[in-house]
């Protein structure tokens, strides 16, 4: 009972940022839109210009390439190294700081 | 819920290893990409109820003693949360497989696409972030339970059986 009121708060606290998100959204896609129609030349019609190229991207995405996802995945790992190796430099850099400040204060 | 140390770095592991794989749609192709997302969400749900007295531990004294550690994750925690839920969201808006397989079909705009990406790089170095904020639990514990046994195994064992040996003859004494 305790787990389940606990999995639906969080999932309450999910849905609310989710509503979040989609207002955002919702509200700089109507903004954007607007200022297409009063931008954009009446022939060029939003759907043949913008579907052409989604369609290819959507079909490049769908298909499985084992080399190229392991590549993306090394890719990912990599990023995600390079961004904690420097945490952790930038964490030891402000624990000596700290440190040379006691020892100055101790003397 | 109470969890031991082992469980929770199995399913820590096992979070990471699945983030990686979903942040890499060419590698499973787009309908595992999105099935799987639909899992981890499940899976990051688990890990919060994991932690969930040290989550009402720090929401109740947040206010309390400013500068901190702890309050220094749960803030990178909570914005992880934040950027990870956008993902899932505007994922499941852009899905193809997913809503389908339950009749849905959206006419959502092309920004959701734009969210998705930005969300999804955010969430990867968030998640630099916060596996940099517990490395030393991280490394203390692969070392405990998956370095140390699997040391052991490669390591001879000649001392043991002698000690065994001995405690069996002054049992019999």
């Amino acid at each position: 009972m305790k787990t389940i009121l606990r999995i639906l708060v969080i999932l309450f606290v999910a849905v609310t940022v989710s509503s979040g998100v989609y207002a955002l959204v919702e509200n700089t896609s109507l903004v954007s839109s607007n200022e297409a129609e009063r931008g954009a030349p009446s022939q060029m019609t939003g759907t043949d210009a913008q579907s052409m190229p989604a369609r290819h991207e959507g079909e490049d995405e769908r298909s499985a390439s084992f080399t190229r996802g392991f590549g993306e995945v090394l890719a990912t790992l990599a990023k995600v190294s390079i961004i904690t190796v420097i945490i952790l430099f930038v964490q030891k850099g402000i624990d000596q700081l700290q440190k040379s400040k006691l020892k100055t204060i101790q003397r | 819920m109470k969890t031991s140390t082992k469980t929770n770095l199995i399913l820590d592991l096992t979070i990471f290893t699945a983030f990686l794989v979903i942040a890499s749609p060419k590698l499973t192709g787009n309908t595992i990409h999105e099935w799987l997302a639909v899992a981890f969400s499940a899976a990051i749900v688990t890990h919060l109820l994991f932690h969930w007295h040290w989550l009402v531990e720090v929401t109740t004294k947040f206010f309390k003693n400013f500068f901190n550690q702890s309050r220094l994750n749960y803030g990178v925690d909570l914005l992880f949360f934040i950027a990870m839920t956008a993902v899932l969201f505007s994922g499941l808006m852009i899905s193809k497989d997913v809503l389908s397989f339950f009749g849905i079909q959206l006419d959502v705009s092309r920004s959701w696409k734009t969210i998705h990406n930005l969300a999804s790089d955010a969430s990867v170095i968030l998640l630099g972030i916060h596996t940099a904020l517990h490395w030393k639990w991280i490394v203390s514990n692969i070392k405990r339970y998956i370095a140390s046994p699997v040391m052991s195994i490669f390591k001879p064992r000649e001392a043991k059986p002698v000690v065994a040996l001995t405690l069996q003859t002054s049992k019999e004494k």
